[in-house]
């Protein structure tokens, strides 16, 4: 079955109920303090009516807009072109020219899976603003919308090569434009795996979610007590702490136990069911629990090949590997794309499949000075004595004491394996970034794929003849902190020479 | 030490950036440094002034913002007349250079082929001076673009020309 895709057409009839429930829980979750008078019984008892009333009124507006955003929603393709009109109150035009699009991205949250529609996503170089989402669409419409729009680009192609060698291959192309999807299932990751992948991750991010989860749950709570109750929580507090020293290691039992359900809950939500396929020359990555995401490695698009390995890791013979693309915004986390807990030979695979070269290359290193532990002894200094200080006015001197030095070895420890791996490499094709502390990142560029290249010396490197080398890539910037001033300067011209001699562009 | 072994260029004949003598910025912009800083000085030691007369807030607060105040300024100064000097800029072959910064000198390098556009700006202030900046975008992330502030007309159509006349060899 086909659909014709040249009409203006809608999304799914579901889509009502998709962008209206999208939309409800993103204002749930923007204002849910509202909610929390409710929680007094006295609050319930006097205004109990009116509440349900403007609750049904906001639901039936929602509602009334979701329809209309439905309504007003209509896309077509038309001339090689996308064209979407959108808008409720002010109408929106986009069009996009197939040329443009790099990438199309189908996913599934919660609600779509429910409601049993896919939403697709459009992703332009260059302008944020175009970038397109399609919140309902039946899987089908999906896969052919996609299938049109990228088949349309690639055909594109074949007609401006064949203009120039010969004009039969315009004949021959309705045989070569039904994309011969060979698609193999490259990797797939079990739930074993999985939670092998989520032990061995970093919990300083789980930690500190934690963290922010309790306090904040704790200001609300001891606000909404404070006010209903009139009850003071500090005096409560105050005077049980004094008293058990069991309560205080129940409660860092309780904080370490939450950090790692944390930890491993996050790796499992996201990465569940992690399946990599091979789709012609192109990777497909396919994870997640609630939120399906598939995302597509292009070879030309790909910057930067991250592998991150750390002790448990190569306990359990695993790597996880990042590529982040080319992207429109800086980068954060989310435009990396994870293909997490994989062996060494898929890894080589992967490597292979994005520069052409086979895994372990030989590069030649400059290593980060030894002074730059001294750079880093004045955050040490200052983390470690303003900890120092709240425990002394806490405890004691004795403890603080204890405390602070405890502290400062553990970060002096961290300083110092940080500066040994802290290097960069570079050969003919490839440079490789490592860095890390107790885990290992390494970080592989294409050479050509450098966009620019700064070194920064501060007073003291100025002095000392030492610098640190920025370099610049379409998913950002890579930072090597205090090398030798004259051998930056050597790695500078050499790749600066390369990226102006080449003839490949960055994407 | 660096060897390029099995290499077929030796890295000591490359073209050197660091040997390449730099242009200096047009001295309107130093000027005009200057005048934005006396601006802020006479705006921020009114601003203690008044609070200390009229306001009259406890014993140490007033002190404490004068010492911080110049001791900052006076970081500004130094960066401003020791740093103006080293504000350069390189044209090459196949890329722009330019190098800033006093407390923390920067060389960047921009090769031709990887400027996605370049913008020449010129607000009021820079239109009293006569001046102009010269702002050149790469897809790399915007810390990496090159904003070369303070150039005359006659410099920054040069460097314009220059960078158009490369793209326009690129794409044929």
């Amino acid at each position: 079955m086909k659909t014709d895709f040249s009409i203006p057409r809608r999304q799914n009839l579901r889509g009502i109920l998709v962008v209206f429930f999208m939309d409800l829980f993103k204002s749930l979750r923007q204002n849910f303090y509202v909610l929390l008078p409710l929680l007094s019984s006295k609050v319930r008892e006097n205004y109990l009516g009116t509440v349900v009333i403007v609750v049904i009124v906001l639901l039936i507006l929602q509602l009334l807009y979701s329809y209309k955003s439905y309504l007003n929603f209509k896309f077509h393709v038309q001339n090689q072109r996308f064209f979407l009109k959108q808008g409720v109150f002010n109408s929106t035009d986009t069009d996009i020219p197939f040329d443009r699009i790099q990438n199309i991205n189908i996913n599934q949250n919660l609600i779509q899976k429910v409601l049993n529609v896919v939403g697709l996503e459009i992703e332009t170089a260059g302008q944020k603003a175009a970038e397109i989402k399609i919140k309902a669409l039946t899987e089908e419409v999906a896969i052919e919308l996609k299938e049109v729009l990228l088949k349309k680009s690639t055909g594109d192609q074949f007609i401006a090569e064949g203009f120039v060698e010969n004009s039969d291959v315009l004949e021959n192309d309705p045989s070569a434009s039904p994309i011969p999807q060979k698609s193999k299932v490259l990797f797939k990751l079990d739930f074993i795996q999985l939670l092998k992948v989520g032990i061995s991750s970093n919990y300083f991010k789980g930690f500190g979610l934690v963290l922010l989860i309790i306090s904040t749950l704790f200001q609300y709570l001891q606000d909404v007590f404070k006010n209903l109750f009139d009850v003071d929580f500090d005096e409560m507090y105050l005077s049980q702490i004094q008293g058990t020293f069991a309560f205080i290691l129940s409660l860092i039992v309780l904080l370490l136990a939450a950090t790692f359900v944390v930890t491993v809950g996050r790796t499992v939500f996201k990465y569940f069911d992690l399946k990599v396929t091979k789709v012609d020359h192109e990777y497909e990555v396919e994870h997640g629990l609630l939120k399906r995401v598939i995302q597509v490695i292009k070879k030309n698009k790909a910057q930067v090949f991250e592998i991150e390995e750390n002790p448990i890791k190569n306990l359990f013979n695993i790597r996880n590997v990042f590529i982040s693309q080319a992207s429109s915004q800086d980068l954060n986390n989310k435009k990396k794309i994870g293909v997490i807990g994989i062996t060494d030979q898929n890894m080589k695979i992967l490597f292979n499949s994005i520069f052409d070269l086979s895994y372990p290359q030989t590069f030649i290193k400059i290593n980060s000075s030894m002074r730059l532990i001294i750079r880093m002894m004045v955050a040490n200094i200052i983390i470690s004595a303003s900890i120092g200080i709240a425990v002394y006015y806490l405890q004691g001197l004795i403890l603080s004491l204890i405390v602070s030095i405890f502290m400062m070895i553990i970060l002096i420890f961290i300083s110092f394996s940080k500066v040994k791996k802290s290097h960069v490499g570079v050969n003919e094709d490839l440079i490789e970034i490592q860095s890390g502390s107790i885990h290992t990142n390494r970080k592989y560029i294409a050479v050509h794929k450098i966009q620019s290249i700064a070194i920064e010396r501060n007073v003291f490197q100025q002095r000392n003849e030492h610098a640190d080398l920025v370099i610049y890539t379409a998913s950002g910037k890579e930072r090597i902190n205090y090398l030798k001033y004259e051998e930056v300067l050597k790695v500078s011209n050499y790749l600066n020479f390369k990226v102006e001699n080449s003839g490949l562009g960055w994407i | 030490m660096l060897d390029f072994q099995n290499n077929t260029l030796n890295v000591d004949d490359l073209p050197q950036f660091e040997t390449v003598d730099g242009h200096f910025i047009a001295t309107q912009y130093l000027k005009l440094l200057r005048l934005i800083y006396i601006f802020w000085f006479v705006v921020l030691s009114c601003g203690i002034i008044f609070l200390h007369i009229f306001k009259n807030p406890p014993f140490p607060t007033v002190y404490l913002l004068t010492g911080v105040l110049v001791l900052l300024f006076s970081l500004v100064l130094i960066e401003i007349e020791k740093g103006f000097k080293r504000r350069k800029y390189g044209i090459r072959e196949k890329d722009i250079l330019f190098q800033r910064g006093f407390f923390v000198f920067k060389q960047t390098i921009v090769p031709y082929k990887r400027i996605q556009h370049v913008e020449l700006r010129q607000n009021l202030i820079f239109k009293a001076f006569k001046i102009f900046s010269l702002k050149i975008y790469t897809a790399g992330s915007s810390t990496g673009d090159l904003s070369i502030k303070g150039l005359n007309q006659i410099e920054a159509d040069k460097i314009k020309a220059q960078i158009l006349k490369v793209a326009d060899l690129d794409e044929n």
